[in-house]
């Protein structure tokens, strides 16, 4: 498994951090976000059942389960998450392998996109089980998966072929080559003509048009007509 | 088809081959140039949105239950039944059993300071405002805290208990630090939050009554600048809007002059001298439209 090369600026930037605001009650001292130490055994308790849950091969649960701390939009989550970054990214990661190994590309690219929110940086294994996920999926998500794969690892060579291939006219070289091709016939149709090869020349003056135009029918087809647009299943977590 | 047609036939193919050919595919070549889709990650789909928002609310949920749970195996620990109570307080009344909030709020009131603060708001979120008022009084009477008697004020104003509220304020008086700048004016905003022009005065009986001076003077002062601030949103209204009806007044006015222009052209019928006449009209015309 490659693990993701975590930035601890982008951490600092994809999570809240803790002590922003501790939680205010009306004729009563504040209330910490966090505990002075660790986070609240509830929330250790929810990761060590997601532990659990991946151990006993239940990966959608485990991530779920996982996943709660960074989707609950209350202060006392969103204070510990930075504590618990370092067991749920790890966690995650660990779904995401289980899943890629056992064929789940969609579960293994939820896994990890959701170990990128939180640790930021970059992370190869995101961007493999996108572009696995984007040889299956509609143009337009195919094409959102690849740029986010892209992003993952600016470093992948695949995740740029693939954004590109989708993102470009793929018609249009045979397009051009098949006008090229008309005007081939009709400079050949002149020259027969010019030669008396009457039935050679109609012949060619009438392949110009059919060529020319089928190329630029060809190349107008190709041209992508789509914008990228995310699948249901992701991002995992919202974007901060 | 006669023989003798077939070369002006040919010719004439070739004339429209050629421009078929090349002009055509040219400028749809150019209308047409090899397309790419723009840069940008793309958008989130409407049904990853609404998944993202069911999982934010159900995420909510599963931590203030765990929370519950967590008060609930650690009833020693304040800082969790107080997180506890703040997370029932975000949620309302959904999804919890109504009798492990009562075992939190109780575990909570036996911790009076600051426990029965937390117990006060979080009825007071659960819709029983004449229960939490009555938690702030006695929070107010066990800790000494004239926060709690001020905090009591809204809820025991919707239950229609003012007077209680005010005989918790009159109760929590001795209790104000009058060295402290300002400490006095909560207390007073209180008892006027409970009161109308006629009794206020009468309602803050129990304050000194250089105080209570001084308080009126802070509320006419307030008043001056509410009074002045509105002034000055409702001048600068005005003169938005009179700003407003000018521009429109300029645009139909200059509206008027190109018609009475483009009449008078019409009627030229192409003289030069009279199309010029009809131009300085249309320039004399507009410059009295003003901006």
């Amino acid at each position: 498994m490659t693990r993701p090369r975590i930035i601890p600026l982008a951490l600092a930037l994809a999570i809240p951090l803790r002590a922003t605001a501790d939680v205010t009650v009306p004729a009563a001292p504040a209330i910490a976000a966090a505990p002075d130490s660790g986070v609240d055994p509830d929330v250790a308790a929810r990761l060590a059942s997601g532990e659990d849950l991946a151990r006993r091969g239940q990966l959608a649960a485990a991530l779920d389960a996982v996943l709660v701390l960074y989707q609950s939009s209350d202060p006392f989550s969103q204070a510990q998450r930075t504590r618990a970054a370092p067991r749920a990214t790890a966690l995650l990661g660990q779904i995401g392998e289980r899943a890629r190994t056992a064929g789940d590309y969609v579960l293994a690219a939820r896994a990890f996109d959701a170990r990128w929110t939180i640790a930021g940086g970059t992370d190869p294994d995101l961007a493999r089980a996108l572009l696995a996920w984007s040889e299956h999926a509609p143009r337009e998500q195919a094409l959102y998966l690849a740029r986010r794969a892209r992003r993952a690892d600016p470093s992948s060579p695949a995740a740029a072929d693939r954004d590109d291939s989708l993102s470009h006219d793929r018609l249009a070289w045979p397009g051009r080559l098949i006008v090229l091709a008309g005007l081939a016939a009709l400079g050949a149709g002149l020259y027969a003509d010019h030669q008396g090869q009457d039935a050679l020349a109609t012949g060619l003056y009438i392949a110009a048009p059919v060529l020319t135009t089928s190329g630029i029918i060809l190349e107008i087809k190709g041209v992508p007509s789509f914008a990228p647009m995310s699948p249901g299943q992701l991002p995992a977590l919202p974007e901060r | 088809m006669s023989i003798k047609l077939v070369p002006i036939v040919v010719a004439c193919s070739a004339c429209a081959t050629a421009a078929y050919s090349i002009a055509i595919p040219q400028a749809l070549m150019t209308l047409y140039p090899t397309g790419s889709v723009g840069p940008g990650s793309g958008g989130i789909a409407p049904e990853a949105r609404a998944r993202l928002a069911a999982g934010e609310r159900a995420a909510l949920v599963a931590t203030a239950q765990g929370a519950l749970a967590a008060a609930d195996t650690h009833p020693d620990d304040l800082r969790l039944q107080r997180r506890a109570a703040a997370l029932v307080r975000e949620l309302g009344d959904r999804g919890f059993e109504p009798a492990a909030v009562a075992h939190l709020l109780d575990r909570l009131a036996a911790t009076p300071c600051p426990g029965l603060a937390d117990v006060a708001a979080t009825r007071d979120a659960l819709g029983d405002h004449g229960g939490a008022g009555d938690i702030y009084l006695r929070a107010s009477r066990d800790c000494g805290s004239v926060d709690a008697a001020v905090a009591a004020v809204g809820p025991l104003r919707q239950a229609d208990r003012c007077g209680d509220a005010l005989a918790g304020l009159r109760a929590a008086w001795p209790s104000v630090d009058l060295r402290t700048p300002g400490a006095t004016v909560p207390v007073l905003d209180a008892v006027a939050a409970c009161s109308d022009e006629v009794n206020l005065r009468r309602n803050l009986a129990f304050v000194p009554p250089e105080i209570v001076d001084d308080y009126f003077a802070l509320l006419a002062s307030r008043q001056r600048a509410a009074d002045k601030a509105e002034a000055e949103a409702e001048e600068q209204r005005r003169e938005q809007a009179a700003a407003d009806a000018a521009r429109e007044a300029s645009w139909h006015c200059e509206s008027e002059c190109s018609a009475a222009e483009s009449s008078c052209e019409s009627s030229c019928s192409g003289a030069s001298s009279c199309s010029q006449e009809c131009s300085s009209v249309y320039h004399v015309c507009r410059s009295g439209c003003g901006e």
